[in-house]
């Protein structure tokens, strides 16, 4: 297995290309501003994962896949104007849910994670330290400027 | 079977690359000086639970005819009941002013006639399985947790506040004239129930500690006067990250109120299985917790016996980012409101010099002392006080590219070191690090893995080195199965996932209960192992929760307020409290005394003498700084067991 630091710069090189033959610069496509490919950057209880977001919007219904240094999952929701929601399944262990909802702006989506179906105290660490009642992320479109 | 070597350090290379060309398990060969110990405990396994004061848990413990005590009932604080002793007083709380430049023991401003009611902070609401809280459904407890005994699983689900966030825990009887002082928590609240966590913070509990040499007395030669725990709690609480004070300031701002006076009481049912292992086995009722503040630096001291510091990741002493280092002066036109602090603001003091923010009125008063202590700072090195991030990732990666607070990679040599050395086996078990392995962010919400409670996790050596790691990190799940298999390492280092931590607002004591007896009954179940182990019960530190104990100050770090110890081992039966001077360190004494091991560095604080006390007073060290190596806790010989 590659270290992480690897998978983490294969995922970029791999997303970089796909930018690339997608064309796809940070213009919004006709019908769906949130398609193509996204990095993706979400906190945890200790610090930020990254992952490759790839939406595949097809009206107002997502489908798409999550991949981090943990693997590649599919995930699924919706879309409607700029909003997004979708829900990812991992496979843990044990599986878990999280359910994802955010806002476009531009090349960029922001917006909030929580778990579902498990028990967010796991998130909160020791007492006193860190303690949301969600965990923000963002987005930012391949090859698009932050 | 999880296997096991003492890895010689030198030559480290030779060694990873024979760790790499041939199976663990043909290294578990080299484990003969595992036996070839000064008593005949041939393993150690050391459980450390979370944020719980002595007198906290163990207030009215009485114990068997013929041993004494020190602790709220024994004192005349309060009575067997939990009511107001006839010496309430001295446990009584003031409230201090500290609005210039940060003061241990700033000057009184009032005394309380009842400490503020206490919050709620971030206990958990309600079961929900979306919101921070208890498990809503069994089956989901079962697939977070594996380490309770079986009984012990209905109380994951039950316990949550009913109550907001950062109010007045309305469940608390009276909690409008709570008193001056220390008030039992129970049964107004259920001692199953998730409460509020205290603030734990080094200059916070320098603070709270309130030493001054003008304190002293024979008995309490170092002045501490434990009377400003509830005054810092609503006044600091647990640090302004370099932010502004949120107005308007009141009792409940900080949402802890004075969570830090509550206790349990023993005699009335609560920590039944604490109190049942005290009972038959020995109690420490002069064990502390080695630094004044929390989680990562107390762990820190047991590891190294000694406090690390901010470098370049190549053992040389660098200056942290300046929002990393403490500042607990108070803000401008607040009072106590600290500059910068807290769990995304300072971590780090230069302690070696005076003029540094909260430095000197530290060292101040430890060369005030009759007998004047050695801050033991070096120079130019900014020592962590406070939790942050291991410098590695599970897999020796830096964590840094996941977390932004990160100690550098550390290079002061540990007990790990000297275990290897010696060819002594031993292991770290961490609950969740097999979940941690692939999570490294802790996105996972069953990743329950503490990573600032792993003090090899922040070492160069083992973290860089894979067959070191495999070898001597592993999931508490490893180690159920290796007292299975009767397959221990000398040394076990055993750290709960932060469900059953015992931590409060995060944990409850019951579930921490249920995880060292599920270990304790492997243990029982096995007449061999069980004939030469010890198992030694104790906590990180107290949690912020007060103490009515005596404070030596050893350094600039500690010693903070008193812990619970229990020693569990068929040479410590008999219900006996034993009341050497002790904290984390006095652990790796008895580590290096049974394996006949020297002292972790020249500097480390292993190398303090055992203490020496006056024959009516076995609590205070006469020749300070002296931590003992618990030895005098066992009765190895027949005749040892008469004299106890």
């Amino acid at each position: 297995m590659q270290p992480v630091w690897q998978q983490h710069r294969s995922l970029s090189s791999t997303a970089a290309v796909a930018a690339l033959l997608l064309g796809d610069f940070g213009c919004a496509r006709p019908g769906s501003g949130f398609e193509g490919q996204w990095q993706f950057s979400w906190q945890g209880r200790i610090g930020t994962e990254q992952a490759m977001l790839s939406l595949q919007p097809s009206g107002q219904l997502l489908n798409g896949s999550y991949r981090s240094a943990r693997g590649s999952v599919p995930l699924s929701g919706s879309v409607h104007d700029h909003e997004v929601s979708f829900v990812v399944n991992f496979s843990g262990p044990p599986p878990y849910r999280v359910e994802f909802s955010g806002t476009l702006h531009g090349n960029r989506i922001a917006g909030q994670a929580q778990p579902q179906d498990v028990n967010g105290r796991a998130f909160a660490g020791h007492g006193g330290e860190v303690s949301p009642d969600y965990y923000s992320w963002t987005a930012l479109r391949v090859g698009a400027r932050d | 079977m999880t296997a096991y070597r003492a890895a010689p350090r030198t030559p480290a290379l030779l060694l990873a690359a024979f760790a790499a060309a041939v199976s663990l398990p043909e290294l578990a060969l080299t484990q003969e000086h595992d036996r070839d110990t000064a008593s005949p405990i041939k393993h150690v396994i050391v459980i450390i639970g979370e944020n719980r004061s002595f007198d906290h848990v163990y207030a009215t413990y009485a114990p068997r005819s013929g041993q004494r005590i020190s602790n709220l009932l024994s004192r005349g604080i309060i009575n067997a009941d939990g009511t107001p002793g006839r010496n309430h007083e001295a446990s009584a709380q003031r409230a201090a002013t500290d609005t210039h430049r940060y003061a241990i023991s700033p000057p009184r401003a009032y005394a309380y006639a009842n400490v503020p009611p206490p919050g709620t902070h971030d206990a958990p609401s309600a079961p929900s399985d979306k919101k921070p809280a208890p498990f809503a459904t069994l089956a989901a407890a079962r697939a977070a947790e594996h380490d309770l005994a079986d009984e012990y699983y209905p109380l994951l689900l039950s316990g949550a506040t009913g109550l907001p966030a950062n109010v007045i825990d309305t469940r608390i009887a009276n909690y409008e004239n709570l008193g001056a002082g220390a008030f039992q928590l129970t049964p107004s609240v259920k001692y199953d129930d998730y409460a509020a966590s205290p603030v734990h913070r080094f200059y916070q509990m320098w603070q709270q500690s309130d030493c001054s040499v003008e304190h002293a007395t024979a008995a309490n030669p170092s002045g501490c006067r434990n009377d400003l725990f509830a005054w810092v709690e609503v006044s600091a609480g647990a640090g302004s990250n370099g932010k502004p004070q949120p107005l308007p300031v009141t009792n409940i701002s900080t949402g802890e109120g004075s969570t830090a006076l509550e206790f349990y009481n023993v005699q009335q049912g609560d920590a039944p299985y604490l109190k049942q292992l005290a009972d038959r086995y020995t109690l420490s009722d002069n064990m502390h917790q080695s630094v004044q503040g929390g989680t990562g630096a107390n762990h820190i001291m047991f590891g190294y016996a000694d406090a690390i510091w901010y470098s370049d990741g190549h053992g040389h002493a660098t200056k942290p980012p300046a929002n990393q280092i403490e500042n607990p002066d108070p803000m401008p036109g607040t009072d106590n409101w600290y500059d910068q602090d807290g769990y995304s603001g300072g971590s780090y003091s230069a302690c070696a010099d005076p003029g540094q923010p909260g430095v000197g009125s530290v060292v101040s008063y430890l060369q005030s002392l009759p007998r004047p202590i050695n801050p033991r700072c070096e120079p130019g090195h900014y020592y962590l006080l406070n939790n942050s991030n291991p410098a590695f990732n599970a897999d020796g990666s830096p964590s840094s590219r996941y977390a932004a607070i990160t100690i550098p990679p550390s290079s002061v040599r540990h007990i790990g070191d000297v275990l290897m050395q010696a060819n002594i086996s031993f292991g770290y078990f961490g609950g969740d690090w097999a979940i941690y392995q692939s999570d490294p962010a802790a996105a996972n919400p069953y990743d329950a893995y503490c990573s600032i409670c792993n003090p090899f996790q922040y070492a160069s050596d083992i973290m860089t080195n894979p067959a070191l790691r495999q070898a001597h990190i592993h999931d508490t799940d490893n180690l159920n199965q290796d007292l299975a298999d009767e397959n221990l390492p000398a040394v076990s280092i055993v750290k709960p996932s932060m469900f059953v931590d015992g931590h409060p607002a995060s944990s409850k004591l019951d579930l921490f209960e249920g995880f060292i007896k599920k270990i304790i009954d492997e243990l029982q179940a096995h007449p061999r192992l069980r004939g030469d182990t010890a198992i030694f019960i104790t906590f990180d530190e107290g949690g912020g929760y007060y103490d009515s104990g005596y404070i030596q100050p050893l350094d600039f770090f500690g010693d903070g307020p008193r812990i619970p110890l229990l020693i569990v081992s068929p040479y410590s039966e008999g219900g006996f409290v034993n009341h050497g001077y002790a904290d984390h360190v006095s652990i790796i004494k008895f580590i290096e005394r049974n394996w006949r091991l020297k002292p972790i560095t020249a500097r480390s604080r292993d190398n303090f003498p055992n203490p020496k006390t006056r024959r009516d007073n076995p609590y205070v060290p006469v020749n300070t700084p002296a931590l003992s190596d618990l030895w005098d806790a066992f009765h190895f010989s027949a005749a040892g067991r008469v004299a106890r």
